[in-house]
């Protein structure tokens, strides 16, 4: 029998998201590091904002966005998938697997770069902050009905619980880190 | 006659983001019989192409669909593999090629036989050594079409098929569409703004508009009960005074001429010109009504 995980895989996500994932994150240290040569410019404070914005828009990128060679994932791959005859059900835990996978990784890379400034404290509040934000929103698309079918709405909560969750790890990090 | 799929009271709409209904298809009630070409024909944004999705995605809001008395509600999966489709753009991966979207898409399906669809794609003439995106729109489509032709369901929707296709090639996909059901045990249901090819195939044919089917009928019964006439204006108010007038589906006026369409015609029409309706002709005043 053919399984959902077999297809999974052969259609490439994971392999994908890996190469878009290191691509964002490259794009991100480096934006950081130009950030820091002009850092005495536009003083610390404006930095960590600006740092934990980019972090966010960059999560979404990866979160939702398509990959650059085309492979469709996240929402973009359920729409596609409601045509054949596939349990939507056994997708989302394994789409949200790589989200959470991928999620974290870009946090940890965010907090290696946090924990390089003087004050990353700030920068984690507002990467909080922001992940809070993006939670809410998903919860109110589902309230107002924005999700047309319950895989969008059950894809939206997961996505929401995954920002959510996100914030909730590097914060646990921090403290482990913290402490030792 | 037995039917293969059973569409009764259907309703989906769009919402916006402050809930207000943007567009909807509704009280839609039809059935598909085994061995049958159905068109479904409409203006844009008459719903047809959300008709199609709603049906292949099962996500429809109120009313039921079955396939073979199996309830869509509670075996999706099951009825999703006895429906196929033709719709652009393509459900399949477009960084790969045609016979690696066959191998990983068709064994979602228990029927699956790429040998019969690698053949189809040399039938229509498409190189499955390239990526998707390397090909044309009507090329995708005719990936789409041998897809179909893979896992034979036993109803094929097909959604604007033939509009990126030459022809030459409209020809042959109109014989694929025969050939397809004429083992009287699979069905299509095309929808289309070349109404010439349905007066070609179509064996039923379904009017949409504003959301509402306003017309499903065999083409036997429409050739049966409507006739086109043409007159001039004097004949035409003398025939008109001597009809029921809910025997005037519709009419336009040319210069002193004029053409309608007519329901349950009688002996009075005799001195106009009267032929049978095609799907575009029934469309117009159909819809005009």
């Amino acid at each position: 029998m053919y399984k959902l995980e077999t297809f999974y895989k052969q259609i490439g996500v994971k392999k994908e998201k890996i190469k878009s994932a290191f691509f964002m994150e490259g794009i991100y240290l480096l934006i950081f590091v130009v950030c820091k040569f002009f850092i005495n410019s536009f003083g610390k404070t404006a930095m960590y904002n600006a740092s934990a914005v980019i972090l966010m828009i960059g999560l979404c990128i990866v979160i939702y966005s398509g990959n650059s060679d085309g492979t469709p994932e996240g929402i973009e791959l359920v729409q596609m998938l409601e045509l054949y005859p596939v349990n939507l059900n056994k997708l989302y835990p394994l789409l949200v697997r790589d989200a959470v996978k991928f999620s974290t990784l870009h946090m940890l890379v965010s907090m290696l770069i946090a924990s390089e400034m003087n004050d990353g404290y700030t920068a984690y509040i507002v990467m909080i902050l922001i992940n809070i934000v993006v939670f809410l929103f998903f919860i109110l698309c589902y309230h107002i009905g924005l999700y047309n079918s319950s895989e969008e709405r059950s894809l939206g909560t997961s996505n929401a619980v995954c920002f959510l969750l996100s914030p909730l790890l590097v914060v646990a990090v921090g403290i482990i880190y913290y402490f030792l | 006659m037995n039917e293969m799929l059973k569409v009764k009271s259907l309703e989906y709409s769009y919402k916006s983001l402050t809930g207000k209904k943007l567009f909807s298809i509704e009280n839609i009630d039809f059935q598909i019989s085994p061995g049958y070409i159905y068109g479904l024909v409409g203006r844009n944004g008459a719903g047809k192409t959300t008709l199609i999705k709603t049906i292949l995605k099962g996500n429809f809001k109120k009313g039921a669909v079955w396939i073979d008395d199996l309830s869509m509600v509670q075996n999706p999966v099951k009825t999703k593999e006895k429906m196929g489709f033709i719709i652009y753009p393509e459900m399949m991966l477009r960084n790969r090629t045609a016979y690696e979207n066959g191998h990983i898409f068709g064994n979602l399906y228990p029927d699956w036989n790429q040998e019969r669809y690698v053949d189809k794609l040399k039938e229509f003439g498409v190189d499955m050594d390239v990526n998707l995106s390397e090909l044309s729109k009507g090329n995708e489509m005719k990936v789409m079409a041998a897809f179909a032709w893979g896992h034979r369901p036993e109803i094929l929707f097909a959604d604007e098929p033939s509009a990126g296709f030459d022809p030459v090639f409209r020809k042959e996909f109109l014989r694929f569409l025969q050939e397809y059901v004429e083992d009287g045990n699979h069905s299509v249901l095309i929808s289309t703004h070349i109404t010439e090819d349905l007066d070609k195939v179509a064996d039923y044919l379904m009017i949409m508009d504003a959301g509402k089917l306003v017309l499903n009928s065999s083409m036997e019964d429409i050739w049966d009960s409507y006739t086109m006439i043409k007159c001039s204006r004097t004949q035409f108010e003398r025939l008109k005074e001597s009809i029921a007038s809910d025997c005037l589906v519709g009419v336009k006026y040319k210069g002193d001429n004029v053409e309608a369409l007519l329901k349950s015609a009688d002996e009075n029409i005799q001195k106009c010109e009267v032929w049978k309706p095609q799907v575009s002709e029934m469309l117009r005043y159909v819809i005009m009504k």
